[in-house]
């Protein structure tokens, strides 16, 4: 509490910059200025590339230090060092850490480290960014800080180009880790495959792949596996652990659209995007411009990485959405009785061990051992963890490992010129897989899903595999040239949002988890447009339709005896609009009679360890279509009758449907949690309309992580956009929430994306620098 | 009148300590000047309390409230809302100052009747 070294010191004059002008700076060559809008968004100029972007990293650490750190420290399972002394979480907290230690995090972070390593320019870059985070650490002194380093009493270390690397590994496991091989496995052999695949469909009539059949590669041009004749999985009397972690919500997603020349009424192209990622405070984006000459890029960053990973230069604009596909398999192993060695096409292999120490805060190190086979970490180690249900040993097999340069591929899209430009940047990114949305001054667009995929055989990978073969490994990669790609498209849009890529047309074997309504309701939107504008991109970015409720309503409806259709809840949602407004009520009776349904229809006590649920679509179509279901016995209608009229009831009489908390807004009750959970440092967000499977898709906890609108009209990219969260790290900062009024109130702001002439005479910038 | 005019002569003399000591040593040099100023000038012990208790709160929580009010309360105004801290930020760090100079004249006082520590007291008597 000390005035003058403490917390006090991280309550800022508004206004205040995080740096002034610094001198005598090692490792910069030049001198670099950077000015602060009044949004606090940093346009970094620099004379060389390695200025820029040991600017770009001192500049990062200066609002976002804390969150850097914390990030890739849990990323690499040592949270225990900073809280591992807190007696009401030490247990936890040193459980996520084995478990990041067990699937491989540092591995995978070290792995991408060596693949820079081997690129020289990658490597600059990243070696430039770094010694700028560390020029700005060495700067500090205890009084500068950031709050959370006296609250929870430590210091930062220095950063290194693995932190960079393991932030990519946070990144991937957030949007990679939606696999459920275990689960699906466990409930393939309690329910038998037809009736799994009855309950857990992949493709539906209704689906609108990404890329329609006329852009796949013709079978006969592409290069097929040797395949085996069927996918072995373990025999139905084993039981599958449980995931390490609890399962990332399925319907996090984004989502991304481009328009084409003729479709807008400036004649140019217009391109959206809106991330929906976690509610953080700090946020996970930070927004600025790069600028060298040869290189002018602005967007948002991830703090703790070199590079633009959304927006714009000069030349062309980017956006991206998940891919969604699964690239982590899971492969049991046969582990001799010494656990050296594995059985593998007919030879014991050696296992490998690698040692990972946990520190523990005001404890002994926590020493783990684990196995690595050549499909990656032994995630699920018998001999180690012999509590966990499972009896065998599973060995992780997931892209995120592999050596891969995603830095350099936005380096290279950064500065790219052209679809071609774009293209050749993304050739270098592996994981995790997007789809990438592009458009031009020239006025071209296009769209590319681009990731590392193994050419799968039907079924492969969709369950635990036997691990004692190779016809079962991952081999091969699908070629750069047959990834779907959607390039000036006569539908003059492209549009992704995260659902399924191809349809079972596609030459190559695909599954994952997707998506069902946005992309639809998106698609209905775009293909009404005409003269399209601004304005337009603005209005579908806020889109509150549920289509799934529109759908799922009546159906749900039609179920009710006649009675029940009478009360005033059943007329609320009779008459409702499915707009899901912050002021309606209508969608929170649905959605919680919705839930309250599924609770009950999936709800068997022999299955209650196993259990995933099924998505809102594959639970559309079972009422829809009258499928079999594993836990009616009798009559489907009547027994789906009863469940939904008894939900209904127990809906309507759960809340008072007159009182404010029952609107929408508050209902689903929408907040920024800070990263420790502390409770000032986050914001309820009360006021913010939309939901799941709705283009503005706030939800409680994920949402909009940043919307951006790029309209590429006139003789240079002008953009605007905004986050949920603000530029500054410290709460003590009147910069720490500084857009969120504006994403709630459906205002942007303009980027300034100007040369540096600009902001030497403009008076509504300050300026800092860097001098050598 | 020389009493109070010595009194303030030295009040100043300590007070200006003290600033010295905010500007250069950590959070402790207030406890140090505390006892530093109850060691030298030994007083009835409510005096010192009362001396303790208000140095310390007014350093501490006017410095606090002084960059609260430069930072519009947005700090305060998290830590209130979100319950961080069992109180106001502001008043617990006039508690935290409280407290602390308060040691500090305890621990100089008693120091100060332990070592029978005359000669300043009988040099500061002579002189008043």
């Amino acid at each position: 509490m000390y005035p003058r070294t403490g917390i006090w010191q991280q309550a800022k004059k508004p206004g205040s910059l995080p740096i002034d002008t610094l001198e005598k700076l090692n490792g910069l060559h030049n001198e670099v200025s950077i000015y602060w809008d009044n949004h606090y968004i940093p346009h970094i100029f620099a004379q060389n590339e390695h200025d820029m972007f040991f600017a770009q990293g001192y500049v990062e650490a200066s609002l976002r230090l804390w969150q850097m750190e914390f990030t890739i420290m849990a990323a690499a399972g040592r949270l225990s060092e900073i809280l591992g002394d807190d007696p009401n979480l030490q247990d936890k907290i040193l459980e996520f850490d084995i478990n990041q230690r067990r699937m491989g995090m540092i591995y995978g972070a070290e792995n991408k480290l060596r693949a820079i390593e081997a690129n020289p320019e990658a490597l600059a870059l990243l070696d430039a960014y770094t010694k700028g985070v560390n020029a700005y650490i060495e700067s500090l002194s205890y009084a500068e800080y950031p709050i959370e380093y006296k609250l929870l009493d430590y210091s930062p270390a220095s950063w290194a180009n693995l932190n960079s690397c393991l932030l990519l590994m946070a990144m991937s496991k957030d949007l990679t880790d939606r696999e459920y091989d275990l689960e699906y496995t466990n409930l393939k052999n309690a329910l038998g495959e037809e009736m799994f695949f009855k309950l857990y469909g992949e493709y539906y009539d209704s689906m609108e792949p990404i890329f329609s059949k006329s852009t796949y590669p013709l079978n006969d041009s592409i290069k097929m596996m040797d395949q085996p004749d069927e996918m072995r999985s373990p025999s139905s009397d084993v039981l599958m652990p449980q995931r390490l972690s609890q399962a990332p919500d399925k319907n996090i997603g984004s989502n991304n659209w481009v328009i084409h020349k003729d479709k807008t009424k400036s004649g140019q192209p217009l391109l959206a995007n809106d991330p929906h990622l976690s509610f953080n405070a700090p946020c996970i984006w930070v927004e600025m411009q790069i600028n060298c000459p040869g290189y002018n890029a602005y967007g948002v960053s991830f703090p703790g990485a070199p590079g633009i990973v959304i927006g714009c230069n000069d030349s062309i604009g980017w956006g991206v959405t998940n891919a969604g596909r699964d690239v982590k398999d899971w492969y049991q192993l046969k582990i001799s009785k010494d656990r050296r060695q594995y059985y593998h096409d007919n030879q014991w292999k050696n296992l490998s061990y690698r040692k990972e120490v946990i520190q523990v805060r005001g404890a002994e190190d926590y020493i783990l051992e684990v196995p690595y086979s050549h499909h990656g970490p032994v995630v699920y180690d018998n001999a180690t963890f012999p509590s966990e249900r499972y009896a065998g040993d599973l060995a992780l097999r997931w892209r995120a490992h592999d050596p891969t340069e995603e830095f350099f591929a936005f380096y290279q899209i950064n500065k790219a010129d052209n679809w071609e430009d774009f293209l050749d940047g993304l050739a270098y990114y592996s994981c995790p897989a997007q789809n990438f949305i592009f458009a031009s001054l020239e006025g071209d667009i296009g769209l590319r899903q681009q990731g590392d995929f193994a050419i799968l055989d039907e079924g492969q990978g969709h369950f635990v595999m036997d691990g004692t073969s190779s016809r079962y490994d991952w081999k091969e990669s699908i070629a750069f040239e047959d990834m779907p790609t959607i390039y000036n498209p006569p539908t003059q849009y492209a549009s992704s949002a995260n659902q399924h890529a191809v349809s079972p047309e596609y030459p190559f074997y695909t599954h994952g988890e997707f998506e069902h309504y946005r992309n639809r309701r998106l698609n209905r939107l775009l293909e009404n447009l005409h003269e399209a504008t601004v304005e337009d991109m603005v209005d579908i970015q806020y889109d509150n339709y549920d289509l799934f409720a529109s759908e799922m309503l009546p159906l749900m409806l039609s179920y009710l005896d006649s009675d029940e259709r009478l009360s005033s809840v059943a007329q609320s949602l009779q008459s409702w609009d499915f707009m899901a407004d912050p002021a309606q009520v209508a969608p929170s009776q649905f959605h919680l009679w919705y839930t309250l349904y599924t609770d009950t229809l999936y709800r068997d006590k022999n299955f209650e360890n196993i259990w995933v649920q099924p998505n809102e679509y594959q639970t559309y179509f079972q009422l829809k279509d009258s499928l079999p279901h594993p836990f009616i016995r009798g009559d489907f209608e009547d027994a789906q009758k009863n469940i939904i009229n008894k939900t209904f009831r127990i809906m309507s009489n759960l809340q008072d449907w007159n009182a404010d908390s029952s609107k929408w807004g508050q209902f689903k009750a929408s907040k920024i949690t800070h990263l420790l959970r502390i409770n000032g440092f986050g914001d309820d967000l009360p006021s913010a309309g939309g939901g799941q499977h709705i283009l503005n898709a706030s939800k409680s906890s994920t949402g909009p992580s940043w919307r951006m609108i790029l309209d590429f009209s006139g003789d240079k990219i002008k953009g605007q956009g905004h986050y949920p969260g603000g530029q500054s790290g410290n709460p003590g900062s009147d910069y720490y929430m500084n857009f969120v009024e504006d994403w709630l109130n459906q205002e942007y702001h303009e980027f300034i994306i100007e040369e540096e002439e600009y902001f030497l005479q403009s008076s509504e910038v300050k300026k800092s620098r860097l001098v050598p | 009148m020389r009493n109070y005019k010595n009194t303030l002569k030295i009040l100043g003399i300590y007070l200006i300590g003290i600033g010295l000591t905010l500007a250069f040593l950590p959070w402790w040099g207030l406890g140090v000047m505390a006892a530093l100023g109850a060691f030298l000038f030994i007083k009835p012990l409510w005096q010192e309390i009362i001396l303790g208790v208000l140095l310390g709160a007014i350093i501490w929580g006017g410095n606090a409230y002084y960059i609260s009010i430069q930072n519009n309360h947005i700090l305060t105004q998290r830590f209130i809302e979100g319950k961080i801290l069992p109180m106001n930020p502001i008043l617990l760090t006039m508690i935290f100052g409280a407290m602390h100079s308060l040691l500090g004249c305890l621990f100089g006082h008693y120091l100060g009747k332990l070592c029978n520590h005359r000669f300043l007291a009988i040099f500061f008597a002579h002189k008043s």
